[in-house]
């Protein structure tokens, strides 16, 4: 058993040795500001620089948009329009704080500031030569206004991020249904799948839809060696369901530290498709990578479902999952069937963790922050069942997504999901598509 | 699904297993040349010799003759490492690692304030989980409540500081209430997710920018501790040489450890009681406790609320001691560690919680302090292609993650419990 334990530690810490050394070369996380071909004159005495971006949109410079200074005493020093950097000189007679201000009008077509920043930023002078300030704005766009567009907006994305979970919620549904395992380490499996795109992809160079296929099989494979390393020595001593969600627990919080002792905290991007620029679809505004994302997913998710309800093998899953001892008793290879079960199970988990990295970016914690919601997902399809799952991931995904428009706030926009999951506890425990037998 | 696919046959004798002590010693014989740097050698190597003698007794019924010598080779090997370390340690300053420092700090530690808390912490959980087998993952929610019940109410609401101290012990029961009429009915796995669901809940919305007004958003809140304070009788800090403690901190170790002595006599007095074994009857069959006519349903409730105030007594003594309120500090990771602690000691123990908060305690604070020294200077002693300096203060997490999984299957009793009196068996 501790040899197991250990043998499978080892092969994580070799999986992961490849991200050390691309985590070595990798300081320029952020795409780099284009240095601006001709500098402008830096002027001899103290001087206040300020550069203009825009945080909506990855911290792009801002150009042509005349920005104000003004002194302590409310005496209007200069104007300037902002350079190709999104920056602007400006000399100063004295030390100081300075007010700098945006004129509006001046922002480029099709853009205004976003409601919540502010139009105005203080820059404390108090060196005699550059006082640098960052002047971050929030932009949207100016055409979408109506509450149907914005509604069909949020639709999209919260289905894209339904699918996503869809994926994990499949993987942790089938897991659950076959074994009873509550697994706790299933958001860490989301991450493997991302951190070995971001392996892969920075640390070999490959593309990103190699790394994001070799990131799969090796989630796939992930699955095995811990069905085979952990989970089925633990069954066969008799472990108890509890005793074993807590072990998956301290299997969390070890694979969540060797994740952050290898890639570090910070967030991460792929190489490629980081930005991509959206296209209309009718009603619809999707970027590539979105869509495909949505296409891969639902693929995906139809042939996991074609193969349960058609094939030998996912008759087998079914059953097992119906009734372990009858199934055995009627001559199934039931570890056979588990084990399948793990590798479908994480390979799944994986691919919603490939498709959340090319979709946003590759950190430590993604999985653990999605856990919960993929544990709501499940509980409210009713935990252990496909269908139900389905279910769950896409009304969560969309609940998430469009909850602020209906005034839940953005910030926390997460925790709609989780009083959902009290509450369905609270009225069908069985969740909606479970049956009542499930629970105790 | 009522049968779940476990293989309850007894572990039959077969000559063709390594007998498992023999196992323990080799690993733990690994671990001590590598990650522990020596400290679990000697158990290597004690295991090992047992593991020996039980082998020569019946060499027919176990294998693994050869891992246990293995093991106590590396035991050995181990155990000389670990003496030399600690004479060169102690004793000169050939070594960038000050021992005796390490020591320090996790004698600190394990006495300290921080160990406190989670002793609180866990005697809740220990009601909860070890007495009446409830599955709560959601200690850190009690926890925020009790904090922020007493920092809202002094900073926001102007009450008195003792009106803080009496709304931080009733909001645990509150969230008791609202927490366990749906969820206790239900089977362990859901009151789990559950309870971690509304833990997150209220830390995210403790922290959230809409509701900053109330709760301080991410920086949280301060400036309600001065009565607290200004109750300190101690002039000074304290400097016993193997530990010190700063003035602060010695009020607050002299308020944590009377509470924890109280609550653990509390908790002594009711499981001798009808009432706790009226809890222990529930935890191992709730059916057969059901049908003599008690209301399980009550039982669990009650259990729930005062696991809970001892929850709130932790968040209420760490606002306490560390002067703020952060929603940062109430994340998911304090209830399994505390649970961690809570397994380390033993659950359905009553000294088990503390036992184990001091253990985990010193061990996480050792640990630290033994990385982050190997790893600093300009000369360290881990190369950093290694481990650098921030890679060094998770080692610790890796080794509770790794520590948890291996209580959990090799001794789910931990050091002074009774395997028979788990609740780790159900679902």
């Amino acid at each position: 058993m501790l040899q197991r334990l250990l043998t499978l530690l080892a092969l994580l810490m070799v999986l992961l040795m490849p991200v050390a050394a691309a985590h070595a070369g990798d300081e320029t996380e952020s795409p780099a500001p284009s240095p601006s071909s001709e500098p402008a004159p830096r002027p001899d005495g103290p001087y206040v620089t300020v550069r203009l971006v825009d945080k909506d949109n990855g911290d792009a410079p801002v150009a042509g948009v005349t920005l104000t200074v003004v002194s302590e005493a409310g005496e209007e020093i200069a104007s300037a329009a902002t350079d190709a950097d999104g920056r602007i000189i400006v000399p100063i007679p004295a030390l100081g704080i300075y007010t700098v201000s945006l004129d509006e009008t001046t922002l480029p077509d099709g853009i205004k500031l976003s409601a919540s920043v502010a139009s105005e930023i203080e820059v404390r002078a108090i060196l005699d030569g550059a006082n640098g300030g960052l002047f971050p704005i929030g932009t949207q766009e100016v055409t979408t206004v109506t509450f149907g567009e914005r509604f069909i907006t949020a639709l999209t994305s919260g289905v894209k991020f339904g699918l996503i979970v869809a994926l994990a919620a499949l993987g942790l549904s089938l897991i659950f249904g076959t074994t009873g395992l509550t697994n706790f380490a299933h958001g860490e499996l989301i991450t493997f799948g991302a951190i070995m795109t971001y392996v892969f992809n920075r640390g070999m160079g490959m593309p990103v839809i190699v790394a994001g296929v070799g990131a799969v099989l090796l989630s796939a494979l992930f699955g095995w060696v811990q069905e085979r390393g952990l989970w089925r020595p633990l069954r066969k001593r008799g472990t108890g369901l509890v005793a074993m969600m807590i072990v998956s627990i301290g299997f969390a919080l070890l694979l969540r530290n060797v994740y952050q002792y290898t890639i570090g905290s910070s967030r991460k991007s792929l190489s490629q498709y980081v930005s991509q620029s959206r296209r209309d679809y009718g009603p619809i505004s999707l970027a590539d990578k979105e869509l495909s994302i949505i296409v891969i997913a639902l693929v995906t998710i139809i042939i996991a479902c074609i193969l349960l309800m058609k094939t030998r093998l996912g008759k087998a899953m079914r059953a097992v999952s119906d009734n372990p001892a009858l199934s055995a008793s009627s001559g199934m290879r039931v570890d056979g069937v588990i084990a399948s079960v793990w590798i479908l199970g994480t390979a799944l988990t994986g691919l919603s963790g490939v498709l959340l990295a090319i979709n946003s970016q590759v950190n430590f914690l993604m999985g653990f922050k999605l856990l919960l919601l993929v544990f709501a997902a499940v509980t409210l399809g009713g935990l252990g069942t496909i269908w139900g799952a389905l279910f769950g991931s896409m009304v969560i995904g969309i609940m998430v997504e469009v909850g602020p428009l209906f005034g839940v706030p953005s910030s926390i926009k997460e925790v709609g999901a989780l009083v959902v999951l009290i509450l369905v506890l609270l009225i069908r425990p069985q969740g909606i598509l479970g049956r009542r037998e499930r629970i105790g | 699904m009522t049968t779940t696919p476990q293989q309850r046959t007894a572990p039959v004798v077969r000559a063709a297993r390594p007998h498992p002590q023999a196992i323990t010693s080799l690993v733990l014989g690994v671990a001590g040349l590598t990650l522990t740097a020596g400290i679990t050698s000697p158990f290597a190597w004690r295991k090992a010799q047992q593991a020996l003698a039980a082998i020569d007794a019946a060499p027919q019924e176990h294998r693994g003759r050869g891992l246990a010598q293995i093991g106590r080779v590396l035991g050995i090997l181990g155990t000389v490492l670990l003496v030399v370390w600690l004479v060169l340690g102690f004793a000169t300053d050939a070594l960038p690692v000050d021992i005796g420092d390490v020591f320090k700090t996790a004698l600190n530690q394990a006495l300290g304030p921080n160990a406190i808390v989670y002793a609180l912490a866990a005697i809740g959980l220990n009601i909860h989980f070890g007495y009446t087998g409830l599955l709560n993952f959601g200690q850190a929610g009690f926890m925020a409540v009790g904090a922020y019940g007493l920092a809202v109410s002094i900073v926001i609401l102007e009450l008195p500081f003792w009106g803080g101290v009496i709304i931080a012990l009733l909001a645990p029961v509150a969230l008791a209430l609202v927490l366990g009429f749906p969820t206790l009915r239900l089977r362990a796995d859901y009151l789990a997710i559950a309870t971690i669901a509304a833990a997150e809940i209220l830390r995210l919305a403790f922290g959230s920018v809409e509701l900053k007004d109330a709760f301080g958003g991410s920086n949280g809140l301060t400036g309600y501790a001065s009565s607290y304070q200004a109750m300190n009788p101690y002039a000074d800090g304290l400097n016993l040489g193997f530990v010190e403690f700063s003035r602060r901190d010695l009020w607050s170790i002299t308020v944590g450890w009377t509470l924890v002595a109280l609550s653990l006599l509390l908790v002594w007095g009711l499981m001798r009681s009808p009432w706790g074994r009226v809890l222990r009857s529930i935890r191992e069959d709730e059916d057969a406790v059901r049908s003599l006519g008690k209301n399980v349903f009550a039982y669990k409730m009650q259990a729930l609320i005062l696991g809970g105030v001892f929850g709130g007594l932790a968040g209420l003594f760490l606002a306490l001691k560390q002067a703020s309120v952060v929603p940062a500090d109430y994340s998911t990771n304090i209830t399994f560690f505390a649970y961690t602690a809570l397994l380390i000691g033993g659950a359905a123990r009553v000294l088990g919680p503390l036992a184990g908060a001091v253990i985990f305690w010193f061990l996480i604070a050792g640990l630290g302090s033994f990385f982050g020294q190997a790893t600093s200077g300009p000369d360290p002693l881990m190369p950093t292609f290694i481990m650098d300096d921030t890679q060094a203060s998770l080692v610790r997490f890796i080794v509770t993650g790794l520590g948890l999984m291996l209580l959990m299957i090799f001794r789910p009793q931990g050091i002074f419990g009774d395997r028979r009196e788990i609740a780790i068996d159900g679902r």
